[in-house]
């Protein structure tokens, strides 16, 4: 009969931590006396410092940076707030909100932090016309697409907070709305999430990229 | 017959409309499969504005003060042990220095992780000198009064002024300042009442020049406090640091 033994480093109370010591400081704990996990990374800092960064040679698209945003301000919240959160938009055009989960109905907004000065805000936007929308839009003059621009933003905004109210009936329980803006590093590799009560047409990061709204410094 | 405009609204409506039906169905699913936890705490009101602050810090420390003296004449009528006595004191403490850092920083929906993180040593100091007095009682429980104890115990309810002042400062006025109101760097310590009064001198671009001035508050003075009165500071803000009216008085 062969007898099998089995060692299992890491267990509770094994003192195995996998490291193997500072030479001249103080002694590892694994075995071989090499360490099996790498050292900590350094804290990187934030992305955003204030102003524009160099663009990226590989830039994200629109989308990219959209999807990007969104799966991180995820993360976020759900680091956060402690609840499972999920996507609220998939295949809508003008969804009232992006994610949500126990408390909380989000809107996502992202940026990149290579955008220039007169880019440095998170903007509510419109969303792509529909069919119908489009072909009457072709009839209009500027001054009428701008009126009727100027609605839809307002419309949209107003339908934002109905959508919420009506939530918070679904839920018996008060659902309060957010906006999660992050500012992305230029390659998308990074990115900052910052946690803004409420849903605004236009949020400057001067005024909103700031310590009363950070979360934290998420990879991609 | 409708106009273009007229018509444009009702094509966005419906599509609002269908958005909104489509997000609620998926809304009640997840609210029927993950569900939603039940709020188990009652929301904090304020903010609270500058004039108001030194009022709610004068009527936070009376409720300390009455807890503290109650708990002390527990403690020497033998209701509670000196493990029961430090347990509910470091609670009350706790309870405490955060109301008052909650409201240096104008209301509790105003602070922020970190500043929470900038409270933590603030608290650890506080724990560690309630451990000495602990002993101390323990030490010397034949001899001690009812009216040192309280007297001592009163003397946690200045120190909280620190906590409130720190996060008037911020991070960069802690930086910037030579010393805080209540910091230890003063013969009256924690007893300390005065403040920093700061004005606005100018804007440049997206920096502001703020005078930061060291007035005596309503109290006996120490020397240094004495020595240190109208001592002014200038430094150059960044226009995205929040400027406090001022610091400290507590």
């Amino acid at each position: 009969m062969t007898v099998k033994l089995i060692f299992r480093k890491g267990g509770p109370g094994s003192g195995h931590h996998g490291h193997g010591g500072l030479k001249g400081v103080h002694g590892g704990s694994s075995d071989s006396g090499k360490g099996t996990s790498k050292a900590p990374a350094k804290p990187k800092g934030r992305v955003w410092t204030g102003t524009q960064q160099e663009k990226a040679k590989k830039r994200l698209s629109k989308l990219a940076t959209g999807e990007l945003g969104e799966r991180l301000a995820m993360k976020a919240a759900e680091e956060k707030i402690g609840a499972p959160f999920a996507t609220f938009n998939t295949d809508i055009n003008n969804s009232p909100i992006d994610i949500a989960g126990d408390h909380h109905a989000i809107e996502v907004k992202t940026g990149l932090a290579s955008n220039g000065k007169s880019a440095q805000h998170w903007r509510a936007t419109i969303g792509e016309p529909g069919k119908a929308e489009k072909e009457l839009l072709k009839q209009m003059d500027s001054k009428q697409k701008r009126a009727h621009n100027t609605w839809k933003r307002q419309e949209i905004l107003k339908r934002k907070n109905d959508a919420v109210k009506e939530m918070s009936r679904i839920a018996g329980e008060e659902i309060k709305g957010a906006t999660i803006g992050l500012i992305l590093s230029p390659d998308g590799s990074r990115a900052d999430v910052y946690l803004i009560p409420g849903f605004h047409q236009r949020m400057a990061w001067n005024k909103y990229a700031t310590d009363k709204y950070y979360v934290g410094t998420y990879d991609a | 017959m409708p106009d273009v405009m007229t018509k444009a609204r009702e094509a966005v409506t419906k599509e609002l409309d269908k958005a909104e039906e489509t997000v609620l169905k998926r809304w009640e699913k997840h609210v029927n499969t993950v569900g939603i936890k039940k709020k188990e705490f009652v929301e904090k009101q304020l903010p609270i504005n500058e004039d108001d602050k030194l009022k709610l810090f004068e009527l936070r420390r009376s409720m300390f003060f009455d807890t503290s003296d109650q708990l002390a004449e527990q403690l020497f009528t033998g209701d509670i042990t000196i493990g029961e006595w430090q347990e509910q004191f470091k609670d009350q403490l706790r309870q405490y220095y955060s109301s008052s850092a909650a409201i240096g920083k104008g209301g509790w929906d105003e602070m922020t992780w970190a500043d929470w993180g900038r409270l933590g040593p603030e608290m650890q100091k506080q724990y560690k000198y309630l451990q000495g007095f602990a002993e101390h009682i323990s030490d010397n429980r034949e001899d001690i009064t009812l009216k040192y104890i309280k007297a001592r115990a009163r003397l946690y309810g200045e120190g909280a002024g620190f906590s409130a002042a720190l996060m008037e400062a911020g991070t960069v006025f802690e930086a910037l300042l030579p010393w805080l109101p209540k910091d230890g760097s003063t013969e009256c310590l924690n007893r300390c009442h005065c403040r920093w009064v700061h004005t606005i001198l100018r804007t440049e671009g997206q920096w502001v020049f703020v005078r930061s001035v060291w007035r005596l508050g309503e109290a006996d003075h120490c020397p240094t406090c004495i020595e240190r009165d109208g001592y002014t500071v200038t430094n150059r803000i960044h226009e995205r640091v929040e400027i406090p009216g001022g610091i400290g008085g507590y």
